[in-house]
């Protein structure tokens, strides 16, 4: 092998080392949060002030949380237990209430809790709440 | 002849000295009339640009006051509303904007036309809805039916007796309550546009919608400034003639928590549920009115709803409500239910609830 191949050879050799060592440092995208299933990782979530949205079962309803971005949590009422009354039913699926909160500060009771935190929020989910614990 | 030129200057004199048998008296109408009535009002709501039907609502007993060339007509779905009369039966209400969770409305204008035989009125005016999730417009239609008819004439000259202690008290409460619910709906129209604007503020497709929310937030931080201190005087003159006024201290206590001031909407609370009797009858309408918004004969209880025993358990787990410490509240299990119901509701709700 002359010596121009020879240096040939290794230049190839260097561009290749050098090229995997690039791929190796390609940044790549951030990979989306996991979608939560239960109530800690989306509380989590929530406290971080991130895109999440979850449905979440308990034992007396069924409950839709969503949180942004802008520190902003909506509690929907997604359906109440076979159990209750259809007056019940209808007074109450389908109702939602939203807050505002600080990053870092969101009320777990929000999501753990029927009542817990929801002086702060507005919507009709709330007013409906609080007319019924009149007769708790 | 002499006694004929005496007969002829005694009649004309007669005839110049007569006094008109009546002054020329201005027509009854309602913008001269001042006074409270009571109306049956049917609301037909056009909700179709929202993607809805065409509802009706019938509201029982909504009260209008007359206040002799202006009136507040009561709460028929978009909240109570002042007018000025602009012929004599033709009531002219100017446009605003109200709550209408989760978002706004921003209503035109319109007329409300009174019948000449004072048994009914129609309206109707066009409204833009914005909120979280939709803009659309759609429009209400109003019809008003009192079969009183027209009110009594006007009272005589000679001033009446004072009116009984509680009569003047009550009078005084009814006409507060106009600044104080427009006070408690601007409050929860800024609560709920600033939720609005903190879930939207970087959406550009929102970017109309945040700006115009805005703006409803800082024309209802203005009207404020002076509306808070005029409810606060009339509840203050209330006071003072009857300290232990249910409506009254419940209605400070609602306007207190809508100024974030939770100490003396506490001492409020305590001063309206220290009437234990009173305390129960409110109980008992808040309990028909649940029932009338659920459209069943009773509410349900801890007993026959798993969901109401929860929230029970749920309430009572609760401890600090707007950071404040509520277990001295929630001492007195008679009127726990009470208590959280006024810490957890809107200023509004508990207004509508007790005014049966």
């Amino acid at each position: 092998m002359t010596d121009n191949m020879g240096r040939t050879v290794v230049a190839c050799m260097l561009a290749a080392l050098v090229l995997a060592g690039c791929c190796n440092i390609i940044p790549t995208p951030n990979p989306a949060p996991a979608a939560c299933s239960d109530a800690a990782c989306f509380i989590a979530a929530a406290n971080n002030c991130e895109d999440m949205n979850v449905t979440l079962s308990g034992n007396v309803a069924t409950f839709a949380y969503t949180s942004s971005q802008n520190c902003v949590f909506t509690k929907t009422l997604v359906s109440v237990d076979s159990n209750e009354t259809l007056e019940m039913k209808d007074f109450l699926t389908g109702k939602s209430m939203t807050c505002a909160y600080q990053k870092g500060s969101f009320n777990p009771g929000l999501v753990t809790s029927l009542v817990d935190g929801m002086e702060n929020c507005t919507g009709g989910l709330k007013d409906a709440l609080g007319e019924l614990l009149v007769f708790t | 002849m002499a006694g004929t030129y005496r007969l002829a200057a005694l009649a004309l004199f007669s005839l110049l000295m007569v006094q008109p048998a009546f002054a020329d008296a201005a027509p009854w109408n309602w913008s001269n009339y001042t006074g409270t009535t009571t109306w049956d009002v049917t609301a037909i709501e056009d909700e179709g640009g929202c993607g809805g039907g065409v509802y009706t609502y019938d509201y029982s007993g909504v009260i209008i006051q007359f206040r002799g060339g202006s009136a507040v007509m009561g709460d028929t779905g978009h909240a109570s509303v002042g007018g000025t009369f602009v012929s004599p039966n033709i009531l002219h209400i100017d446009s605003r904007t109200v709550a209408d969770p989760p978002g706004s409305s921003d209503l035109s204008a319109y007329d409300v036309f009174f019948t000449a035989d004072c048994t009914a009125f129609a309206t109707r005016y066009t409204w833009d809805y914005s909120g979280p999730y939709q803009e659309c417009s759609g429009s209400t239609r109003l019809n008003g039916v009192n079969s009183a008819g027209c009110p009594k004439p006007p009272e005589p000259l000679i001033p009446p007796p004072p009116p009984p202690s509680t009569q003047l008290v009550d009078g005084m409460i009814s006409s507060a309550r106009v600044d104080l619910d427009r006070a408690l709906g601007l409050r929860e129209l800024m609560e709920t546009q600033q939720a609005f604007v903190f879930q939207h503020m970087n959406d550009p497709a929102y970017a109309t919608s945040v700006a115009r929310a805005n703006i409803q937030i800082a024309n209802a931080r203005e009207e404020l400034k002076t509306l808070d201190p005029k409810v606060e005087a009339a509840y203050a003159a209330i006071l003072v003639r009857d300290p232990n006024n249910f409506n009254a201290n419940w209605d400070m206590a609602q306007f207190k928590k809508s100024e974030g001031q939770i100490p003396d909407f506490v001492r409020y609370v305590n001063n309206a549920l220290s009437d234990g009797k009173t305390a129960a009858t409110k109980r008992n309408d808040l309990r028909h009115y649940v029932a009338g918004q659920m459209k069943t004969a009773d509410v349900p209880t801890p007993e026959t709803s798993p969901f109401v025993r929860q929230a029970g358990i749920d309430g009572d787990a609760v401890q600090r409500v707007y950071g404040y410490d509520i277990a001295k509240q929630k001492e007195n299990k008679e009127n726990e239910g009470l208590n959280l119901f006024l810490f957890f509701t809107s200023g509004s709700l508990a207004e509508r609830a007790v005014r049966q």
